[in-house]
């Protein structure tokens, strides 16, 4: 079981960044955030001794968190406009925040995610960190063909919003 | 923004967060040990609630039937014997959404997940349905054996139409409380309040799940 627990936190700590953008793709204030993340990691946790090691950690660790934080978001959608101050997190950002054009720009994009649909949100951030087809279709559990329909219709949209941004 | 800078943006992101996330080892190691988050189990404490509550509302009926049963109140005994069995139907209906909860396998597919998370919610209109089969015997609590063979025809016929009238009511009610009729007024007066929002959210996500599994 210790074991288990250094390999599992060393698994995490590899992709940290996957759970860390997931979540915050689902989370509009920070105090919800450090919430997410930790209920992702439990989760895991949970769902680690089933774990099929035939297959790739990432794809698992995708659904997981896409799971997590799709039922958190509804949980919370009609809570979160309340804020509440930032708590001590498993995973967190220690450095201050870029504040350069890609930042703006990174900015506007998540904010862009966050007008998205809670299915489409999850279809964008895998097209974004550049998952296959096929990978997409697996972690969502649609064809292949639907997610290139998909993907070019939210495309369309990320589009439109930043030329209205522009204007 | 062409789409190769937004996957550059996107980058950029992941490799400032890969350089300025840091695990937390020991409040890790404390969320590690800790009871399972209660986001997938948020309607737990009020099923369990309602178990509870169920539970001593039969206790108590089959203690009364049982501790008062006889023939002269036939009806009334027998009427609460029925009552009691589809609450104890009810309650089975309420303890297999808990341990379905509990088997909630969130590594699957998204879509799987969260249709099977929808349809667990809408599944509490079943508890419904059910328990609307109980209203016709509310009707008969009342009669017991000298009446029936005192009574006037007109004082039977009167009861004969009350209680056929609500037998059909509760038959109606069994075959269309059904999430298709849950934007019919009718539906809304009946499952309306905070406690049923969750019913309706689930309804329209499951809606939307399905518009996303069928390339629409």
């Amino acid at each position: 079981m210790k074991t288990d627990k250094k390999k599992f936190i060393e698994l995490l700590e590899i992709h940290k960044n996957i759970i860390y953008k997931i979540a915050r793709s689902y989370c509009k204030y920070e105090s919800n955030l450090s919430d997410l993340v930790q209920e992702i990691t439990i989760q895991l946790w949970h769902a680690y001794p089933k774990y099929d090691e035939r297959f790739r950690f990432s794809t698992w660790l995708y659904r997981i968190a896409l799971n997590v934080s799709i039922s958190f978001y509804r949980k919370l959608k009609r809570k979160e406009e309340s804020f509440q101050p930032l708590p001590e997190s498993d995973i967190g950002i220690t450095e201050s925040e870029l504040s350069d054009e890609k930042s703006k720009n990174l900015d506007l994009l998540q904010k862009f995610i966050y007008e998205l649909k809670e299915l489409d949100r999850a279809l964008v951030i895998l097209y974004l960190d550049e998952k296959s087809h096929k990978d997409i279709s697996e972690i969502l559990g649609i064809t292949e063909s639907n997610v290139s329909t998909k993907i070019s219709r939210i495309k369309k949209f990320l589009k439109q919003k930043f030329t209205e941004e522009r204007r | 923004m062409n789409y190769e800078e937004l996957k550059n943006a996107w980058k950029n992101n992941e490799s400032h967060i890969t350089n300025s996330l840091e695990i937390n080892s020991n409040l890790l190691q404390h969320s590690l040990v800790m009871k399972i988050s209660s986001t997938f189990e948020n309607v737990k404490p009020i099923k369990k609630f309602t178990i509870l509550i169920g539970i001593l509302w039969v206790i108590a009926i089959d203690f009364f039937v049982v501790n008062n049963y006889s023939n002269e109140f036939i009806f009334l005994y027998g009427s609460l014997g029925f009552i009691s069995l589809i609450n104890k139907i009810a309650i089975g209906i309420y303890i297999y959404q808990l341990i379905l909860i509990d088997e909630i396998d969130v590594s699957q597919s998204v879509l799987g997940a969260q249709k099977k998370l929808s349809e667990l919610k809408l599944s509490t209109l079943n508890v419904a349905k059910t328990l609307s089969l109980q209203i016709p015997f509310f009707t008969l609590l009342h009669i017991n054996m000298t009446m029936v063979e005192e009574a006037s025809m007109l004082l039977l016929m009167l009861q004969l139409i009350i209680s056929s009238s609500f037998i059909y009511l509760s038959i109606w009610l069994f075959v269309n409380i059904k999430m298709e009729n849950s934007n019919k007024t009718w539906f809304r007066k009946i499952f309306n309040g905070n406690e049923w929002d969750e019913l309706y959210r689930a309804g329209d996500f499951l809606d939307e799940l399905k518009q996303f599994d069928g390339n629409k």
